[in-house]
């Protein structure tokens, strides 16, 4: 299952890179040694996933930002990488450490400032007037989708718009898998809920 | 229960899949540029790491060195130490000058008894010094100052004879032997003096 990705830029990879393409990490190795092509066909693969995992849970300079962080401390970290076939474990790792980061800053100012809106929401509603009947639902979605609690919304997202599997998302958030499903499941039901109502 | 309690849903992904955000241009740019930087930096530290190699290695040599100096000093054992006091009565016997000079007179034993420190003596009570011009030998509780026309004794305990005994001596070579109730002087080899101190009082017995 592949969601969140544009046609024609490969999603949920390395199981939809083309059957010549390199895997992740030849490129990543590849990178390493001194190509930067490698890299730019590694960040054409998870540029859409990052950013979206980010986006569905901050506000959009925030995402920016942390979009920004996670490549640039795969790129400072590229000599501590070891090959292992797990790359896409490897990103949304750094991805789950600058996400933690960010909602602790968050934290800390509103710790200071009482007043400030610690609760994410995205950037989604558009213009009701003009929006299609589909547009609209999907800005209802992605509404729920932020109002979920952190971990729930994670999990969803690193499921749905990362294509990681239940082991890997366990490992990377330090939960069993019996955890992540449940936080998947109770995320499911609110969204289904939420668009029944809708 | 599915395994994947997100199967199935397909209203869900069909939303999901009409995301259309993306990254700004340019964010993309920057992030490209960044990799292509780091790459083009990476040859230049490691030339200027290659131009600071000696700094590193003599720094590595220079502790090395150091070290095995520290270690060294640690595997010698420390020298006794000796009480302040006590040097400062031990050095007019290791000055060699007045042995010089008296050297003719005094036996190897003699020699060897001056070369003992007093320090035993010298923790617990104040040890009396011979003059300068004399050489010290030492007796149980007794104190003998030789010098070429007389013999000082002294006692080496406070609770011993408070003055000093002094004894006019022909030329010779001095020695002296323990015996019961005090020391025996002799002047190559002849008993010249008996000497003890009773009760705060010098003895001296003439053979």
């Amino acid at each position: 299952m592949v969601t969140g990705y544009e046609s024609g830029e490969t999603a949920a990879p390395p199981a939809t890179a083309g059957a010549d393409d390199p895997d992740d990490d030849t490129l990543m190795l590849s990178y390493c040694n001194g190509d930067a092509a490698s890299f730019d066909a590694l960040y054409q693969r998870y540029r859409l996933a990052i950013y979206r995992f980010f986006l569905r849970q901050l506000p959009q300079p925030e995402a920016e930002e942390c979009h920004q962080e996670v490549w640039l401390k795969l790129i400072n970290g590229r000599t501590g990488y070891q090959a292992r076939g797990e790359f896409r474990a490897y990103l949304y790792t750094i991805a789950h450490r600058t996400l933690t980061d960010q909602h602790r800053r968050r934290m800390k100012h509103a710790a200071v400032d009482p007043g400030a809106d610690v609760e994410v929401v995205a950037d989604t509603a558009g213009d009701p007037e003009s929006a299609t009947a589909d547009e609209r639902a999907a800005a209802r979605l992605h509404q729920c989708i932020a109002a979920l609690p952190i971990a729930q919304r994670e999990a969803l997202l690193m499921k749905e718009t990362g294509g990681l599997s239940l082991a890997e998302i366990a490992h990377i958030t330090g939960t069993s898998q019996e955890g992540v499903k449940s936080r998947l499941r109770y995320a499911m039901q609110k969204l289904r809920s939420a668009l029944t109502e809708s | 229960m599915s395994q994947d309690p997100t199967n199935g849903d397909a209203e869900i992904q069909r939303l999901l899949d009409q995301d259309v955000s993306e990254p700004p241009a340019s964010l993309d740019e920057e992030i490209r540029a960044a990799a292509r930087d780091a790459l083009a930096d990476a040859p230049e530290r490691s030339q200027a790491a290659a131009r600071r190699w000696p700094l590193p290695a003599l720094a590595g040599v220079a502790a090395t060195a150091l070290m095995a100096v520290l270690l060294v000093q640690l595997a010698i054992p420390p020298a006794p130490q000796i009480e302040p006091d006590a040097l400062e009565q031990a050095a007019p016997v290791r000055s060699p000058a007045p042995r010089a000079k008296f050297m003719q007179g005094l036996s190897e034993e003699s020699l060897r008894a001056v070369d003992q420190p007093m320090a035993t003596a010298a923790r617990a009570e104040p040890v009396p010094v011979c003059p300068e011009a004399s050489v010290p030998l030492t007796a149980p509780g007794l104190l003998v100052c030789v010098s070429p026309e007389y013999l000082e004794i002294h006692s080496a305990r406070s609770a011993g004879c408070s003055d000093v005994l002094r004894l006019a001596r022909r030329p010779g070579e001095v020695t002296i032997s323990e015996v019961a109730g005090g020391i025996e002087i002799l002047i190559d080899g002849q008993s010249q003096w008996r000497v003890d101190c009773l009760d705060q009082t010098w003895r001296v017995d003439a053979p």
